[in-house]
């Protein structure tokens, strides 16, 4: 698992005030979320196609 | 009255663009120290429109089902010589040069504008209770919030103050005030009404929709919205249907999925017993309703928060240095932003390619899906919490539980009303196939027909 302090310090940011604490247990609720998820993927699946180049999506439509 | 009641109205000539235009802005004055619906309030020139447009109609030069009906844009719309402050002391004093693609739209077709909605600042919330414009409350109990971001539009829809207001919807922003004033949203496919113009919060994840007394009066807004615009290079080329239900609409057949799992799990009592009313009034309409397991939505919401806080803290970063002109949750959200690596960035874009080819999968064995919009009522102005099924949970991810993850498959929702508990409108969502939308529309129309008369707020 990420070491969201280490992450926060590298930002700049203190990793022990009240907000940065809100932070980091939020980010660590999300990454326990999608662990799972994430062991789930496919070598091949790339982003979703909102993220693909427009001309793609424009001449698949 | 309807937007489709005011249409044979006016062309009967049995009132004016001019008199529904006046009434509206009455209305505005009369509820607006109260409700706090508005920013601003465009009183002579939407008098100057609806004459011109009386005037045209006169003539013989119809422009179609909006012609003349009296409208309102959530704040985030460019308008051009009008101010537009997306909610935020940031753009106090934004006056754009353009209009936005909606606002074109919506221009062509004959719509008066009114004025410009309150929102949530910045579109990064779920309250209304705005730091720098004042909190926006609900017609149907002002102590409560209209939801949001779109709370202005939903409040000024469900209080008569307009036939339809433009919301916009990131995480649903549209369906949650929708579902909190009692009246209907539709969030189209991702690419299907133009972002140009509309200032963003999340540029993957922002639709445009209108919020709507009824959901014919949704349809006719969408159609006029509805088509591709070069300048949106998200915008899609996509054919627009026709998405008029008509008088009698037909659900015969027409497979609806109740999902077993998650969307029906910690909600308000009354919540699921309103929803699954209307499963049983479908059914009895002739649709089959499909008990179906859906893929794992906590991990799609998840996804969906994860792409949420990096796009918008992006978006924003321009302007974080302005933090004393930012409200305390909004920043606290923008700064949660700063704490996503780009890796957890990518693998959630990945995670929901891998979402939207399972439900491309779910929509082989259903038509749409049915669920409740929220799992709670209205919370009230100032309460950050809500509990539901004996569990504390904080007031923004439950509402925002069901709603969010269609944002992230980009899919067409439409919300609308189930009934009423405790004095507040409870409402469903029906989630459908990319650009199917018309299917909403007339399943919507079916169960609204089948349902009774549209809920109205008490002494409004």
């Amino acid at each position: 698992m990420t070491d969201w302090k280490l992450m926060a310090r590298a930002r700049g940011l203190d990793p022990d005030e009240p907000a940065a604490q809100l932070h980091i247990a939020t980010m660590t609720q999300l990454e326990s979320a999608l662990a799972e998820l994430k062991t789930a993927l496919a070598f091949d699946v790339e982003p979703a196609p909102v993220f693909v180049p427009i001309v793609t999506k424009r001449e698949a439509s | 009255m309807t937007i489709t009641d005011a249409k044979v109205r006016l062309r009967a000539k049995k009132t004016s663009s001019t008199e529904l235009t006046r009434q509206c802005l009455a209305r505005i004055a009369e509820t607006q120290p109260g409700l706090n619906a508005f920013i601003t309030v465009l009183s002579d020139k939407a008098l100057s429109e609806a004459t011109a447009l009386d005037a045209e109609l006169d003539r013989g030069h119809d422009r179609g089902p909006l012609h003349g009906i009296p409208v309102a844009v959530k704040d985030v719309f460019e308008t051009s010589g009008v101010l537009t402050t997306c909610g935020s002391l940031l753009f106090a004093n934004h006056v754009p040069e353009r209009d936005a693609a909606v606002i074109e739209r919506l221009r062509e077709a004959g719509c008066v504008l009114l004025g410009k909605t309150g929102m949530h600042e910045l579109a990064y919330g779920i309250t209304c209770t705005n730091p720098h414009f004042g909190a926006i409350r609900n017609p149907w109990n002002q102590a409560h919030v209209p939801g949001g971001s779109s709370g202005g539009s939903g409040a000024a829809v469900a209080a008569g103050l307009a036939f339809m207001a433009m919301g916009s919807d990131t995480g649903g922003s549209i369906r949650i005030p929708a579902a909190f004033c009692g009246t209907v949203g539709i969030k189209p496919t991702y690419g299907r009404v133009s972002r140009y113009g509309v200032m963003p919060l999340d540029f993957t994840l922002d639709h445009m929709g209108p919020l709507t007394v009824c959901v014919r009066d949704a349809a006719a807004v969408l159609g006029v919205l509805a088509g591709h615009d070069d300048r949106d290079h998200t915008s899609s080329a996509h054919p627009v249907d026709d998405y008029s239900p008509g008088n009698n609409p037909s659900i015969s057949g027409v497979r609806i999925g109740i999902p077993e799992n998650f969307y029906f799990e910690r909600c308000w009592p009354g919540v699921v017993d309103s929803v699954m009313r209307m499963a049983r009034t479908a059914e009895g309409l002739g649709a089959k309703l499909v008990p179906l397991m859906v893929p794992d939505i906590a991990g799609l919401n998840a996804v969906g928060r994860i792409i949420l806080f990096a796009e918008a803290t992006a978006t924003m970063e321009p302007h974080l240095h302005r933090r004393a002109e930012i409200g305390t949750d909004v920043l606290g959200l923008l700064d949660q932003g700063k704490y996503v690596p780009a890796t957890e960035y990518v693998q959630a874009q990945r995670l929901r390619r891998m979402f939207q080819l399972e439900f491309d999968r779910l929509f082989k064995k259903v038509d749409c899906i049915l669920t409740p919009t929220t799992p709670n009522l209205a919370p009230r102005i100032g309460e950050t919490g809500v509990e539901l099924g004996g569990t504390k949970e904080d007031a923004r991810l439950a509402s925002t539980r069901f709603v969010r993850g269609i944002n992230v498959l980009g899919l067409p929702a439409l919300a609308q009303p189930a009934g009423l508990v405790d004095g507040l409108p409870v409402s469903c969502q029906l989630i459908g196939r990319a650009f199917d939308e018309a299917l909403l529309f007339r399943a919507g129309a079916a169960l609204e027909d089948a349902t009774g008369p549209l809920l109205q707020p008490p002494g409004l």
